[in-house]
């Protein structure tokens, strides 16, 4: 029985063809909207997971007190610091890091390049921990008092010209030669920087003893927990303040995933707007269908149909035009944000990681089916409701 | 003529219609008793009644005072449901302008009133070509009434009141869209079945087809006028 509903639904869309398809684009769009962005805001989310994951899943960050956004010029930690956590168990090494900007001269070009500093030891493990490899040269070492390494972006688009392994730099005033250049990551965090022997920095921009984010790599098996609170505590005992923060990568793991969350659930909501006219739409549409369809409800009733047979074969149609937008809405979603992350790829931004999320797709294909009964419901009932012998009068 | 029980009886129905703050009354408390296998005729001029009277006779419509009976059961104070499901099951339409849906073909036409009473499909759509034949049409069962005359879009709405084996047919001016050769031809069909044991009843403004039946009842003004016997319907 459900089955000669299903059966009658299908003839009535195809009678009605044009109209059909213009109610389930309405739908399409919907849910389009809601899967494309919601596949977005997922992608995006991954991307940061993942280049979060290159910093370090099992490092922490220890940044003077107060300071969320980026530490350029924030002053607060010394190398004093960085030795007492470089004492405490369960740490593999620390990496403190100055962040500068100066101009950069380079064969008669000018530019502002925000210039890192660390330190020269553990050079290759800390590449290869922070993921990142060699477009050409080699990480600088001890002996490279002048020497710097560069991000992928900085050599080819800081300057007219490209720079590449042995160029000469000039940074205030001084002769640096880059001995090593980045493959290319797509986080700025490696791309757009140049990197300095942070003993170099401290005689260049003369910061004895300022750091500006100490990042603790953790020994294998060592619980991030734990040894920020053993670094909390013994920052404590020798700065005699709390004037730090330390942050585990749980920490900047949930904050971030908050973040994103709360950017996800704005833009579904908003496509959740044009989902809403979707469904006003099928239910405009079924309005104008039952009020055409006035006479052969009666005809219908007058051969036996009960109120709820009408209420079923209209919800059918309905839920029907859901489902089938919903389908083709889901499936252009996806695809319309998969190519989205391509081309973001292309353009050199890999800040989107689109996957395909089943569930997300399973959701939204019901949710448009849902919609499609709710917006039915009305109109079905208007139609179960015609008297039959005033149905049959409808001309 | 009194063969057996009455299938319909009217006893003082009445119904009124509410325009606005005025009440319309389109009959006014009629009483009549129809018997199983009677061939009867409700003759009117238009706003006499009649069609008030064809729809609470085939149970289309509620009446305001008054019972009605249908094969002994009172189904003035029946659920609209209960009514539908009776309606299926006990009376075929015929209309004057066919009423068949276009979006389905022949054989589905004639089988529709099968699916609201749970008949299986391999059985409807027997059920549905044998009576299609039985009116002459087992070569148009596929065709869709667009594609069909006025005379085998009517056979077609014949074959589909017969569906589900009614006890009564009842026709609301069968003939009104028809030449008068087809016309006769839909007749003949009439009283066929009449012959066969049906109860059929047919509304007609035309004293031509009121004729063929046994006993026609003359409506105006929302009364029964009088009862004519017409001497044993034949042609």
């Amino acid at each position: 029985m459900i089955y000669d509903y299903f059966d009658m639904a299908y003839r009535n869309m195809r009678h009605r063809k044009k109209r059909a398809y213009l109610t389930i684009i309405g739908i399409v769009i919907g849910i389009a909207a809601i899967v494309a962005l919601i596949s977005l805001g997922t992608g995006l989310q991954n991307a940061v997971e993942e280049q979060f994951g290159k910093l370090g899943a099992d490092s922490i960050r220890v940044v003077p007190g107060s300071l969320r956004g980026p530490p350029v010029g924030v002053t607060g930690l010394t190398t004093k610091d960085a030795e007492v956590i470089d004492g405490i168990h369960g740490i593999k090494y620390i990496t403190p890091m100055l962040f500068l900007n100066e101009q950069v001269e380079y064969s008669g070009g000018k530019a502002f390049v925000p210039i890192i500093a660390y330190p020269t030891d553990n050079a290759e493990e800390r590449f290869s921990d922070f993921d990142v490899s060699f477009y050409s040269g080699r990480p600088f070492t001890g002996s490279d008092k002048k020497g710097v390494n560069i991000g992928f972006k900085v050599s080819k688009e800081a300057f007219d010209k490209e720079l590449s392994v042995r160029t000469k730099l000039r940074i205030k005033g001084e002769a640096f030669e880059v001995v090593g250049v980045f493959g290319e990551t797509g986080t700025s965090e490696f791309d757009n920087n140049i990197y300095m022997p942070i003993d170099s920095a401290r005689d260049l921009f003369d910061k004895p003893d300022e750091v500006n984010v100490i990042l603790v790599r953790l020994d294998e098996g060592a619980v991030s927990e734990d040894v920020a609170e053993d670094i909390i505590r013994a920052l404590k005992r020798s700065r005699g303040n709390e004037n730090f923060d330390v942050f585990t990568p749980e920490q900047i793991l949930d904050q971030l995933g908050a973040i994103l969350g709360v950017v996800r659930l704005v833009l579904a909501g908003i496509a959740a707007i044009s989902l809403l006219v979707g469904g006003i739409g099928i239910m405009n549409a079924m309005y104008t269908s039952v009020l055409e369809r006035t006479r052969e409800i009666g005809i219908i009733k007058s051969i036996g149909a009960r109120k709820q047979d009408i209420v079923i074969m209209f919800l059918i149609e309905a839920g029907f035009i859901g489902l089938v937008g919903g389908l083709i809405g889901a499936f252009s979603g996806f695809t319309l944000s998969y190519l989205m992350g391509v081309a973001a790829n292309y353009a050199g931004y890999s800040l989107l990681k689109i996957v395909f999320d089943t569930e997300l797709i399973l959701f939204s294909i019901s949710f448009a089916f849902i919609v499609g009964i709710v917006s039915g419901v009305l109109p079905a009932l208007r139609a179960a409701s015609l008297e039959p012998a005033e149905a049959l009068r409808y001309e | 003529m009194q063969k057996t029980k009455p299938i319909i009886e009217l006893d003082d129905a009445g119904k009124t219609y509410q325009m606005g703050t005025v009440e319309v009354p389109a009959l006014r408390g009629v009483n009549l008793k129809i018997h199983s296998g009677e061939f009867v005729s409700i003759m009117g001029p238009s706003g006499s009644g009649k069609s008030t009277m064809m729809n609470l006779v085939g149970c289309l419509d509620l009446p305001t005072k008054g019972s009605i009976y249908l094969d002994g059961q009172n189904i003035a104070h029946m659920s609209e449901s209960k009514l539908a499901q009776i309606r299926g099951k006990k009376i075929g339409f015929v209309f004057q302008k066919f009423n068949l849906l276009s979006t389905l073909n022949a054989w589905e036409n004639v089988a529709l009133p099968m699916v609201f009473q749970g008949v299986p499909k391999d059985e409807r759509r027997t059920r549905a070509k044998k009576l299609l034949s039985n009116v002459g049409l087992a070569e148009r069962a596929e065709h869709l009434p667009g594609e069909l005359s006025g005379g085998e879009q009517q056979r077609v709405a014949i074959a589909r009141a017969l569906a589900n084996d009614p006890e009564v047919m009842l026709a609301d001016e069968p003939t009104g869209n028809l030449d008068s050769k087809t016309g006769a031809e839909v007749i003949d069909i009439l009283q066929n079945l009449h012959k066969k044991g049906k109860t059929i009843i047919v509304v007609t403004h035309d004293s031509a087809v009121a004729r063929f039946a046994e006993r026609t009842i003359h409506i105006k003004d929302g009364q029964v006028l009088k009862e004519v016997i017409n001497g044993g319907g034949k042609k």
